[in-house]
């Protein structure tokens, strides 16, 4: 016992200060794909729209891009064929509590969304998750649960995962939703007291990509309940779910200062 | 126990193309007398699937065949290591020779392949009912962070007598969404058959589809290819120490495992790649590399982390309170594993020598210096050695890996050739974290797929697991399960 509490004490403490301090993510790390441009030659867009294997991308108007976070899965294949055009970010803040924020134009000028309070979330410090598997490869379940490890602690902002959706307050829901798994989401959702909160976990719980167009899945969670917080990813590292839980609880992150004003 | 370990052996620098797998045709009538025969020559039952010549269905089996002993393999045995025996199938509806009385392993795909087909399926029967036992079900939405299955137990007070499991909540037809794809298009797909498998699963593709258009993979690609696969080794491994300490309630533990499930994850985006190493396999090699400041970020991360992990693994080896929950939990007597044709860590425990990087070397795995990791018994404990010997070995095959990397480094990472649009069928494999993945991967003439079977190790795994629960007590379940540590969706698909 004692030689375990000394391993313990020996390894000291790792976990991360954000949002309290600022944290960056790993060289390597893709947050997200980001448009550096306005137009590209038409002839190379529709290529790039051509190889996206979720059709994420869309070519239009004489080479300009469309692009839906919500279906990106981050293969980088855009970014390799076109780099003048398509560039991977760092960023880790990249939840939405609109499906709209998640679509991308080339050269539009990027407002940044609104955080979680039209008003004000109904929750403003701690929450109390339940998560529900609709359809998860088990990538983004991994990165759940290490929210609970000592990398992430996410007990120490007042985020805890709960067994019962009787005492949820939001519902994280991953993966996509496959035919059988609807009965199930609905009942897990419909067990829940109100004020409650739907947060969708990774491009598979937004849109269903990449397995919308099969007969056995219903789609992303959108489908059959309203989201209130879109987690862009595949899977959304743990920052990356952090923030999105943060942005459900009115907090700011680290990067958008205007936030705290507005939920003040 | 651990097997010895074999002779450096060197792969060669233009790998020769080995075909993965004899395809051989016979008639209905003969398929349960061969499939006998082969069995009994020592040959494992990998997978069934039911397909089509193009007009006909026709049922497909994939054997393993028998491992040769250590001397043969060591003289360049290149013997193709699967057999995949196509019969055609007659009548409307048509039917087929069940090969249940062969091998309780044929019961899963029978009954995906009566569904495919249109047939009526048996529904299992009702629990037994035990006089004192009370019946319930758990799931498909659990407690904890977890993924959706259901289980149906039967218990008298604590004791539970019978477990039946209800999967396929999760079903997302895969492998029909593949089909019409090339196979590129097909590899994001085929890297979410089960998360945590990424790698491995899309390297088993990728070695079907370079099969089956004869394309051949550069020395380089080959050792990267095994550094990645490695590494996903190594933080599922970790991954499955840190549930295994969580359901035994050793806290601490649960802990430092997630720490270095966390810290290798970190790596690999500190190596440029994807937590779960996605993107990496393309066809015909990888997509990215390992420069040598690349490799010498690797060795440091190893020397950072096999310390951890070797004072971790010290630590619950004298940790009596988590070890005794583990003795004599869920064991899966050596014949029963046998007759499940059950792979990975789970049959490693009960004694059986099965890895494919062994009997069928891939990658870079013929000239790496290393042992199969081994125990007997079967139990819960057996599998937590077994996890860790492996990890032992996992470390040790990263810098062997590593160090050839940066020792050669003029040598190509892709092929550089352009994949043929070619028809053809072949045959891929890969050790995943949990056993043994073989995927069938059938080409038109312009490249598409036609049809994709992904025989996870899971699936065949998930069958023998309800009987190891019989007599164990209800609080020890979850230790058992943990143990194990099947994929749901890598069974679901």
């Amino acid at each position: 016992m004692m030689n375990l509490v000394r391993q313990g004490i020996r390894t000291g403490v790792v976990t991360t200060r954000y949002p309290a301090e600022l944290e960056s993510a790993p060289p390597g790390y893709v947050g997200q794909i980001e448009l550096i441009r306005e137009r590209m030659d038409p002839a190379r867009a529709r290529e790039c729209a051509a190889i996206c294997p979720t059709g994420a991308i869309e070519a239009f108007e004489e080479g300009r891009i469309r692009l839906d976070r919500g279906r990106c899965i981050y293969c980088g294949l855009c970014v390799e064929h076109s780099p003048e055009m398509f560039a991977a970010s760092q960023d880790f803040e990249t939840a939405v509590t609109r499906r709209e924020d998640l679509i991308v134009i080339s050269g539009a000028s990027v407002k940044p969304p609104p955080g979680r309070s039209a008003g004000r979330s109904p929750f403003r410090r701690s929450l109390h998750i339940r998560h529900i598997d609709t359809g998860d490869d088990g990538a983004t379940i991994s990165e759940a649960k290490l929210l609970d490890s000592p990398a992430f602690d996410m007990n120490r902002i007042g985020f805890f995962f709960t067994t019962s959706p009787r005492h949820a307050d939001a519902l994280l829901v991953t993966g996509v939703v496959a035919r059988a798994m609807e009965r199930p989401l609905q009942e897990t959702y419909e067990a829940m007291p109100e004020p409650r909160l739907i947060i969708a976990g990774g491009a598979e719980a937004i849109s269903g990509a990449p397995f919308d167009a099969s007969s056995a899945v219903a789609g992303g969670a959108g489908s059959i309940l309203p989201i209130d917080i879109f987690i862009p990813g595949s899977p959304p590292a743990p920052l990356a779910l952090l923030y999105g839980l943060l942005l459900a609880v009115g907090r700011p992150g680290q990067k958008r200062p205007e936030e705290s004003e507005r939920t003040q | 126990m651990a097997s010895e370990r074999t002779t450096e052996g060197r792969i060669d620098q233009e790998a020769r193309l080995v075909p993965g797998a004899v395809f051989v045709s016979l008639s209905a009538a003969k398929l349960a007398a061969d499939v006998t025969n082969r069995l009994a020559g020592g040959a494992r039952f990998v997978a069934l699937l039911v397909d089509s010549d193009g007009q006909e269905p026709v049922l497909r089996t994939i054997l393993a065949r028998p491992v040769a002993p250590i001397v043969e393999a060591a003289a360049g045995d290149s013997a193709p290591p699967y057999s995949v025996l196509s019969c055609p199938l007659e009548g409307d509806p048509p039917g087929f020779p069940t090969l249940i009385n062969v091998t309780p392993a044929a019961a899963v795909f029978e009954r995906e392949i009566r569904d495919l087909l249109g047939q009526e399926i048996e529904t299992p029967g009702p629990i037994v009912d035990a006089p004192g036992a009370f019946q319930f079900s758990v799931g498909p939405v659990r407690s904890g962070v977890t993924e959706a299955q259901q289980f149906l137990f039967e218990a008298v007070g604590e004791e539970m007598l019978h477990l039946a499991v209800r999967l396929y909540f999760k079903h997302r037809g895969v492998e029909k969404a593949c089909e019409g794809r090339t196979p590129a298009a097909a590899l994001p797909l085929v890297e979410r058959i089960s998360g945590r498998s990424s790698f491995a699963h899309s390297l088993a593709f990728c070695q079907a589809v370079e099969y089956a258009t004869g394309s051949v993979v550069p020395a380089r690609a080959q050792y990267l290819r095994s550094v990645f696969a490695e590494l996903e080794r190594l933080y599922n491994h970790f991954s499955d120490l840190s549930d295994l300490c969580e359901s035994t309630s050793l806290g601490i533990m649960n802990a430092q495992w997630a720490w270095l499930k966390e810290q290798t994850l970190r790596l690999h985006t500190t190596l440029g790649v994807s937590r779960y190493l996605r993107n990496i396999n393309q066809i015909g090699g990888v997509r990215t590399d390992l420069d040598a400041s690349a490799c010498k970020v690797l060795e440091a991360a190893m020397n950072t982390l096999e310390p951890q992990s070797a004072a971790g693994a010290r630590l619950l080896e004298r940790t009596y309170s988590h070890v005794q929950r583990l003795e004599a939990t869920g064991a899966l007597p050596e014949q029963t594993a046998r007759e499940y044709g059950c792979v990975g860590p789970v049959a490693r425990a009960s004694g059986i020598e099965v890895d494919a990087r062994r009997a069928s070397p891939y990658a870079a795995y013929g000239g790496l210096n290393w042992r199969v990791a081994g125990y007997v018994g079967g139990d819960a404990l057996a599998r937590m050695y077994v996890r860790l010997q492996e990890i032992e070995e996992s470390f040790s095959l990263v810098r062997q890996c590593s160090h050839w990397l940066a020792g050669n480094p003029s040598e190509r990472s892709q092929s550089g050739v352009s994949i043929p649009e070619t028809g053809g069928m072949g045959l891929g494999w890969a050790e995943t974290p949990r056993g043994e993945a073989v995927h069938l991967v059938r080409l038109s003439d312009e490249g598409l797929i036609l049809r994709a079977k992904f025989r996870t190790p899971s699936v065949i795994n998930w069958q023998p697991f309800p009987l190891t629960i019989e007599g164990i007590m209800m609080p020890d379940f979850a230790v058992n399960k943990a143990s194990w540590n099947l994929s749901v969706a890598g069974n679901d698909l």
